[in-house]
């Protein structure tokens, strides 16, 4: 089994969102909000791509945020970089809330009629939207949590394995064989029927 | 259709054949859109519970288990109309004395408080307010003087405990009747034991680490012991606060000696008094050794050279100085404080002006040049001033 990886060295960039956030720590709102902007648009990507849904991730971006302020007396850097830490924070309370959510998304009448049409998708719909963004996110809400998370991490994000691997708490190969897993899966939902 | 395969090695993921329907699609993604506007995020923590404000840092374990007796005597203050200043930049507080005794042994100390330990139980905590500086009488000996917001806690007879921030500490002499055993301040990890008279101690969040905490002891007069290490007057020592054992030598780091900078107060004349003005800056986040009472240990030096180039120094000791700027003068029989060279709350480097007045500078007329020194514990100097040009002065 490989080894899981070690945390990629914080840069400068880590450094100075550690200092705010110890500063955000001290009740620091202008640090807070530095670090907001420093980093809401990555977790806000990251969610949205997680999601394929804008309210959930900006509820759940608002909802990070909310958690780091109550616990960043509790960051403990030897365990990883605040970016990483947020992205934890941000995966775990997606992963909590997306059932919830997709549920009350359906019981509107909008919603009852996304849901249906992507619970209604067959290989035919999808292959005709192939090209598009959407039928992506559309595919990878059929992945299960694990493989889209390391999908949307490393292919979508941009993100390195290594830093897949810290913040899914895996080894670096497993990150590798998910990404393996996702993409066949994506693509065959994406070729359609043969 | 099989992908192409990723670098093993490579640090991220390979990129995807474009003729890849992944890869198409992953480029007709659409963007993420922004981030909702941080306010919504304040709205959702304002409209918590109180337990939605910062946790705040770790608190050391006497004052975690105190955290409700010291919210109860934040409470009391408050009730007793008594005016806290809440930003560092005010002007300070008027020097009144309150300390408010608690159930569970806290005492919140605002002012120039003088409080007697002797009658504190062991494990009683003082923690100085916002505002100006406490200070705390233990026994007949000791004279500790709390910078804002630092905490010291009774550990037993002879020995305090730093709970967190500065405090500088006054050792009198031990008679030779009562033969009164060293005294010792506990940080974390460490014991720093009194073998002189004046030292400063600092428990402060390490920059690197903000999570960690950093010892830091300055010594002005006589010598301390670090764990068993000596620190001479002149000198500081600052490392990690935790790991019990570990060798110091190896993991202690100098403290970082403040910047300098030179003018002159007053236009200088042969054979006159002068009076210069040091801006000094300190550039870490520790204490720095403040000028000496001595002429032997004081760690920062004018150097003079005259219009024949020849060099000399003279030693900026207490005596010098006549003035600072957001320094407390020296009072008949307390300490001489220079909360300039304190760490500050803030993390901004803090900046403070000195005036130091000599009796005979500029023995003749003509053209000096001033810099600062300062010495290091080997008896050597460094440069205070390094970005700056040494000062030259035309004296008339």
């Amino acid at each position: 089994m490989t080894p899981p990886p070690a945390p990629p060295a914080p840069d400068d960039d880590d450094r100075a969102c550690a200092v705010l956030l110890a500063r955000a720590a001290a009740g620091d709102r202008d640090a807070f909000e530095a670090l907001y902007l420093r980093l809401a648009p990555a977790v806000m990507s990251f969610l949205f791509h997680l999601t394929g849904d804008r309210g959930l991730a900006e509820d759940v971006t608002q909802e990070t945020f909310a958690k780091a302020w109550r616990a960043a007396g509790r960051y403990d850097p030897a365990r990883g970089r605040v970016r990483t830490w947020l992205f934890q924070i941000a995966k775990n309370h997606a992963w909590n809330e997306l059932p919830r959510w997709r549920r009350a998304r359906a019981s509107g009448l909008d919603a009852v009629e996304a849901e249906a049409a992507a619970e209604a998708a067959g290989p035919e719909d999808v292959a005709s939207r192939a090209e598009t963004g959407a039928a992506l996110l559309a595919a990878t809400e059929s992945l299960s949590e694990t493989l889209r998370a390391v999908f949307v991490l490393v292919r979508v994000e941009g993100r390195p394995y290594a830093e897949a691997a810290e913040l899914l708490d895996v080894p670096l190969g497993t990150v590798k064989s998910r990404l393996a897993a996702a993409e066949a899966f994506l693509r065959e939902r994406l070729k359609g029927p043969r | 259709m099989s992908a192409p395969q990723d670098d093993p090695s490579g640090p991220f993921a390979a990129p995807l054949d474009p003729a890849d329907p992944l890869a198409r699609a992953l480029a007709a993604l659409p963007p993420a859109p922004p981030p909702p506007p941080v306010a919504l995020v304040w709205a959702r923590i304002d409209a918590g519970a109180p337990a939605d404000e910062p946790a705040g840092r770790p608190l050391p374990h006497l004052l975690r288990r105190r955290a409700a007796a010291l919210t109860a005597a934040a409470a009391v203050l408050v009730a007793a109309g008594i005016l806290v200043a809440t930003r560092t930049d005010r002007p300070p507080a008027p020097r009144e004395v309150r300390v408010v005794p608690v159930a569970g042994g806290a005492r919140l100390v605002r002012g120039d408080a003088v409080l007697s330990f002797g009658a504190a139980r062991e494990g009683d905590v003082v923690v100085a307010g916002d505002g100006a500086t406490a200070t705390v009488r233990l026994g007949e000996r000791v004279t500790a003087t709390l910078g804002r917001g630092a905490a010291l806690a009774l550990a037993s007879e002879g020995e305090v405990r730093l709970e967190a921030g500065t405090a500088s500490f006054e050792v009198g002499p031990s008679s030779a009747a009562t033969a009164s055993p060293a005294f010792r301040v506990l940080v974390d990890d460490r014991v720093v034991t009194d073998r002189g008279t004046r030292f400063v101690v600092a428990r402060v969040p390490d920059p690197e680490a903000p999570w960690e905490a950093v010892l830091s002891v300055a010594v002005e007069e006589g010598v301390v012991e670090v764990d068993g290490v000596p620190v001479a007057a002149g000198t500081g020592w600052a490392g990690p606060s935790s790991g019990r054992g570990e060798a110091l030598a190896a993991r202690a780091a100098p403290l970082v000696p403040p910047l300098v900078s030179l003018e002159l107060a007053a236009e200088a004349r042969a054979g006159e008094p002068a009076s210069v003005r040091l801006l000094v800056v300190n550039r870490s986040p520790y204490p720095v050794a403040r000028p000496a009472r001595d002429d032997v240990s004081a760690p920062m030096l004018l150097e003079v050279t005259d219009p024949e180039g020849v060099a000399r120094t003279v030693r900026v000791t207490r005596e010098v100085i006549v003035e600072g700027d957001g320094v407390e003068a020296p009072r008949e029989g307390e300490p001489w404080l220079a909360p300039a060279v304190f760490p500050p709350p803030d993390g901004d480097p803090p900046a403070r002006l000195l005036t130091a007045r000599f009796a005979s500078l500029f023995p003749a007329r003509g053209t000096y040049r001033l810099r600062v020194l300062h010495a290091t514990a080997d008896g050597a100097s460094a440069d205070a001033t390094p970005v700056l040009p040494a000062l030259a002065v035309d004296v008339r």
